[in-house]
């Protein structure tokens, strides 16, 4: 079986216009974790440091999904927190 | 990790070829996926420097799927189309925390695509012939399937690259909500639930 009119129609776009969705460079905020991984490629935080930080920030973000099962305000979309 | 099939479009013969949507997929798939995709990025942005800053370049060529790879979180989910072993697509949802802008539906959970992208080889831009089409849908239905199959009613929401608005509007028939100053302008989108239908069945 052939794929659909449709497809193609929507298969087609995409190929004029290239998909994508999410942040482009420099304009994009920088998230906690990024900022972890360049004080750490700077030198500026040692690798226990580092672990721990980012420790700290992933028991944070789970907290928070346990927190929140209902989605709340204050997780507002691309907020520096959530954005990878 | 759970694994459909799905059909894409070949680009040269238009022909359907049978692929695999994996979603789920872990940290390693998405930096290996960089590893085969960088250096056709690499050498777009060669062409276009030695072009004198002319010609097509996407305006995600600086992406990095290792780099994402490494802030994976618990909301993160990522999907792939893989054909043969190749990965043909990836995309990032974030599927909790994101809330509907839609007035029907505000305030009301959706999965929101972090970040979706076909391989450099199926990017016109960056692959004149390129190899694979509707690779992108695929993506996007999932996201919506995944939004049906989590109860969310099929509810999703993106911010767009400007050169992908046209395609957000027109195939996806999504709403547009105009530049968002939360997401350094970059035009807010969500598909509204009459739409979702249409859109699963292209």
């Amino acid at each position: 079986m052939p794929l659909t009119e449709a497809f193609w129609e929507a298969a087609d776009e995409e190929a004029r216009v290239p998909i994508s969705a999410g942040m482009p460079l420099r304009s994009r905020p920088e998230t906690h974790a990024e900022r972890l991984h360049a004080l750490r490629a700077g030198g500026i935080l040692t690798q226990a440091e580092f672990d721990a930080a980012r420790q700290r920030l992933l028991d944070r973000e789970a907290a928070s999904v346990v927190a929140h099962p209902t989605p709340t305000p204050d997780a507002a979309p691309c907020s520096p927190a959530t954005t990878s | 990790m759970v694994t459909r099939a799905v059909f894409i479009g070949d680009g040269q013969t238009r022909q359907r070829i049978p692929a695999n949507l994996h979603v789920g997929v872990d940290a390693l798939t998405l930096v290996r996926a960089e590893m085969s995709w960088a250096p056709l990025r690499l050498q777009a942005i060669e062409r276009y420097l030695l072009a004198g800053k002319v010609g097509p370049l996407p305006q995600h060529v600086h992406w990095n799927w290792a780099v994402k790879a490494l802030d994976q979180g618990v909301r993160h989910v990522s999907c792939a189309v893989e054909l043969a072993g190749r990965i043909e697509g990836l995309m990032t949802l974030i599927v909790a925390g994101k809330l509907a802008r839609l007035p029907v539906t505000a305030g009301r959970p959706l999965v929101y695509l972090d970040y979706l992208e076909s391989a450099p080889w199926n990017n016109q831009d960056i692959t004149p012939a390129q190899e694979y089409r509707g690779v992108g849908l695929r993506l996007m239905q999932a996201a919506v399937q995944y939004s049906l199959d989590v109860g969310f009613d099929g509810r999703i929401g993106l911010h767009s690259l400007p050169q992908s608005e046209p395609l957000y509007v027109r195939t996806c028939e999504m709403v547009s909500f105009g530049p968002d100053p939360t997401a350094s302008g970059l035009v807010y989108f969500e598909l509204p639930q009459s739409k979702v239908l249409s859109f699963m069945v292209k």
